[in-house]
């Protein structure tokens, strides 16, 4: 029986944006992106 | 509800699992293509004045959808790229220009000296101590205000930028606030007087660049006083 490793079954992605985290943070509740 | 680069509509739902301000993001995450959740996990870290955004997504059923997702996240067209659209659009932004009656480089060592910055860093009716003071990149500056009412208040940061003259950008954190924000001075030649272009970044709310707005504009007075006399 075929087995999946789910270990790679995920993603982890960085980026930095010129902005303070309290910005970054609050487009994720408030802003359509 | 998105719309795929192919047209496609796609409706996204879930709930929110842990919401902590400038920190950490937990929420569930499913599309109607397949209605199996996922789970994510964003954390947002300080760096400077900018952030770095982890993004961690479990749960995928296969590589295919594991794969679909990154792109939809990192892609040229991703989501990443439309949030830092977003931020750089929305972000408030503080400018002030102001024209003194001296050189660029008279003008940009009363910034970048330590006895002249301390002589009028502040606004009016303040005295300020430059305690820290590393005028280099990746250097260290503190300056300690002493407000009229006898109150202290302190503000720290970095030297990101030193172009003399022409151009220093240092990040500005008030001890007693949450985040770093970015100073960026720019000093061009007038004839015989300098044009000085002051652009404060990070501020976050309008409240605050009107508050910052009115502090620099009383400092750059003091400026203008110190170098109209002699220094």
């Amino acid at each position: 029986m075929a087995t999946i490793d789910t270990s790679v079954l995920m993603i982890e992605v960085s980026r930095r944006f010129e902005a303070p985290p309290e910005r970054v943070f609050d487009a994720w509740l408030t802003k359509e992106w | 509800m998105m719309t795929m680069p192919d047209g496609r509509k796609v409706e996204i739902s879930g709930v929110y699992r842990e919401i902590v301000r400038a920190q950490k993001l937990v929420l569930t995450w499913a599309g109607n293509y397949n209605n199996r959740e996922t789970l994510i996990t964003v954390t947002f870290r300080a760096d400077g004045a900018g952030t770095v955004m982890t993004l961690h997504q479990t749960g995928f059923p296969d590589e295919t959808q594991r794969d679909r997702h990154k792109t939809g996240w990192t892609g040229p067209e991703g989501s990443f790229a439309k949030l830092a659209r977003v931020l750089t659009t929305d972000a408030p932004v503080l400018e002030l220009k102001r024209t003194f009656d001296a050189t660029p480089e008279h003008v940009f060592d009363a910034w970048m000296k330590r006895e002249r910055w301390q002589a009028w860093i502040g606004p009016e009716g303040t005295n300020s101590d430059v305690t820290e003071f590393e005028p280099k990149v990746g250097g260290r500056y503190r300056v300690l205000m002493r407000m009229s009412d006898g109150r202290e208040i302190g503000v720290t940061g970095v030297f990101k930028t030193i172009d003399r003259p022409r151009t220093f950008a240092m990040t500005w954190k008030w001890e007693q606030g949450e985040h770093d924000s970015l100073v960026t001075l720019s000093f061009r030649a007038v004839g015989n007087k300098t044009e000085l272009t002051l652009r404060h970044d990070g501020l976050l709310t309008e409240e605050n660049v009107d508050g910052h707005g009115k502090g620099w504009n009383s400092a750059l007075n003091k400026l203008a006083a110190y170098l109209a006399s002699g220094h």
